[in-house]
């Protein structure tokens, strides 16, 4: 078995035990919690990272997977998985329907038609009162059950959302290693030389779109029947950004920088609660300073120091980039 | 005809870029579009893979026309376009960059892993490169898997746009010679290139652009021995082969 493949084993097997040691339910709250962002944070490293297409509008789909899961359990009494399963199709489906016009504009234009997309949404959270119940929110969600297990704490909660994260994270690499991921990658780093080469750049980018929709549908759903209770304040423009922030600290283009990021955003500020009011002022600047001083991320960070510990040469800090200006 | 342009218009916003060329190539032929910066020769090449569209006129590719396809769907009729600047995938390796050649073609992975074997063969300094990252590639490499990629889509055309440029003239010289193999392997070429003197001696026809209309046409060799050619043209030329000989 390679190194690699041990470590990970190593390292999925030390954060199982996460809920034998640890009994604060505030610490295991967070965990679950950085674990739901992680898979929203994943979607969008298939179409940012793998894809190069940015979306600010990864809140919307992911409040389209919770209201979706949440009214099929309360309002049509299905039980969880089937809500799961329909609530992340529908993302899916509405990223389709989204996606379809919308990746045929690129760069800016594509992140303000998603902006514009995100806010539309949570306006029919707020005012399709009838379905989502308005401001007021969605109440009694259940939580999921297998056989004669409750999964009511987030102790035991925790463990779906790891086995969710962990097929998350291998889709993604399955799509990263295989054709898919390859004709992304070559939209990313130059689309007109990829409809030169013979790849449908739109429809590739729809995929990805689709799976960034699919992927926030899932984890709102699973926000869904651990909180209980919906709100549509929780599926803002803001809250989008803070996905964006997540994937761009732990390194774009990397499944373990998207979860990385999603894990130490949502812990960053807990850490700094002691500052008080003045957290905030400080979460920011430590951002934009990660963001100044390590433009691939976390991930990147890491593989500069071990190229810089083998004595070979740092990776480049955008290879495309050189290879633009070397080209020119 | 293999490839026919009829009067094609094609306009970058509301400059018009080409004023109604006509251009043949034939199956087998090495064909070279000769010009200055600006002729129109990249925007010709553009308008024939479909990464522009024309506004007039008609490109037909083996009898059937290209009109409202897409360019990846022009690259699956048997065009594959090598642009200018070398544009490779830097972040992908040179395996993946090639792999990626076959796209069009929707082929198994034996098939694919067997394909790349076989361009490796024409190009076999790529394949003691096969891992590395793209970037990490010389000029001349780059050349090489941006031409190999195109062939990944087993092309009946190749559209070769300034594979000389930003080139050592050793390594020119191996592009040319490469470019030479692939059409006596029975792909077409169209071969854009500013260094007419290269170009004509390994084409077996020309045509020269300027500003958009087609100037003069021929025979290669005729070309290359004609007054107004060498006036024009291949003065430059020969200045820009200067430095081989004294290399």
């Amino acid at each position: 078995m390679n190194r690699r493949v041990l470590a990970l084993i190593v390292l999925i097997v030390a954060v199982a035990l996460i809920p034998a040691v640890v009994h604060s339910d505030y610490i295991l709250t967070l965990c679950v919690t950085a674990g739901i962002y992680a898979i929203v944070v994943m979607g969008l490293g298939i179409l940012l990272g793998f894809t190069g297409q940015m979306s600010l509008a990864q809140a919307a789909f992911f409040g389209i997977g919770a209201y979706t899961s949440g009214w099929l359990t309360t309002h049509l009494g299905w039980p969880v998985w089937p809500a799961m399963a329909c609530a992340m199709a529908m993302s899916a489906l509405v990223a389709l329907a989204v996606g379809y016009p919308c990746l045929r504009l690129s760069g800016h234009y594509l992140a303000l038609a998603t902006i514009g997309f995100g806010i539309i949404a949570q306006l029919v959270l707020i005012n399709w009162k009838d379905v989502t119940n308005g401001s007021d929110g969605m109440t009694g969600i259940p939580a999921p059950v297998i056989g004669p297990w409750t999964f009511e704490h987030y102790n035991s909660y925790f463990y779906i959302v790891l086995v969710a994260v962990l097929a998350c994270a291998y889709v993604a690499w399955r799509i990263k290693t295989t054709r898919v991921g390859r004709a992304l990658e070559a939209i990313r780093e130059n689309e007109i030389a990829a409809r030169a080469t013979g790849i449908d750049a739109t429809r590739y980018k729809i995929i990805a779109f689709v799976f960034a929709g699919a992927y926030a549908g899932l984890a709102g759903s699973l926000l869904a029947h651990t909180t209980k209770f919906l709100s549509p304040d929780s599926y803002s423009f803001d809250q989008s950004v803070v996905f964006l922030v997540m994937l761009i600290v732990g390194g774009s283009s990397s499944i373990g920088g998207a979860i990385l990021g999603a894990v130490l955003l949502e812990f960053l500020p807990e850490v700094l609660r002691p500052l008080k009011s003045s957290y905030i002022m400080v979460y920011g600047a430590a951002v934009v300073v990660m963001i100044i001083f390590m433009p691939r991320g976390l991930v990147g960070l890491f593989e500069s120091l071990r190229a810089r510990w083998r004595r070979g040469a740092p990776p480049p800090l955008g290879a495309a980039a050189a290879a633009e200006a070397e080209a020119a | 005809m293999l490839l026919e342009l009829r009067d094609v218009v094609t306009r970058y916003g509301a400059v018009e870029a080409l004023h109604g060329i006509s251009i043949d190539v034939a199956e087998g032929e090495i064909v070279s579009l000769l010009g200055a910066n600006g002729a129109g020769k990249s925007t010709t090449l553009k308008t024939i893979s479909r990464i522009l569209t024309p506004i007039a006129g008609e490109v037909r590719f083996d009898g059937a026309s290209l009109e409202g396809l897409e360019p990846e769907d022009v690259v699956a009729r048997g065009i594959a376009h090598v642009p200018e600047g070398r544009k490779i995938f830097p972040g992908l390796s040179v395996l993946d960059n090639l792999r990626l050649g076959a796209t069009p073609r929707r082929a198994n992975r034996a098939t694919i892993d067997r394909d790349v074997d076989e361009v490796l063969g024409i190009f076999p300094k790529l394949r003691t490169l096969g891992g590395k990252m793209g970037w990490t590639l010389s000029g001349g490499e780059q050349q090489m898997l941006a031409i190999a990629r195109g062939l990944m889509a087993k092309p009946r055309l190749l559209l070769l746009d300034e594979p000389s440029l930003g080139l050592a003239p050793l390594v020119v010289k191996d592009v040319m010679e490469t470019i030479v193999r692939i059409a006596r392997d029975g792909t077409t070429v169209l071969l854009v290139e500013q260094n007419a003197h290269l170009a004509l001696q390994i084409a077996s026809r020309a045509y020269v652009l300027e500003t958009g209309r087609v100037a003069l046409s021929g025979d290669a060799h005729q070309l290359l021995a004609s007054e107004e050619m060498r006036r024009a043209y291949l003065g430059s030329a020969v200045r820009v082969e200067e430095p081989t000989k004294t290399a």
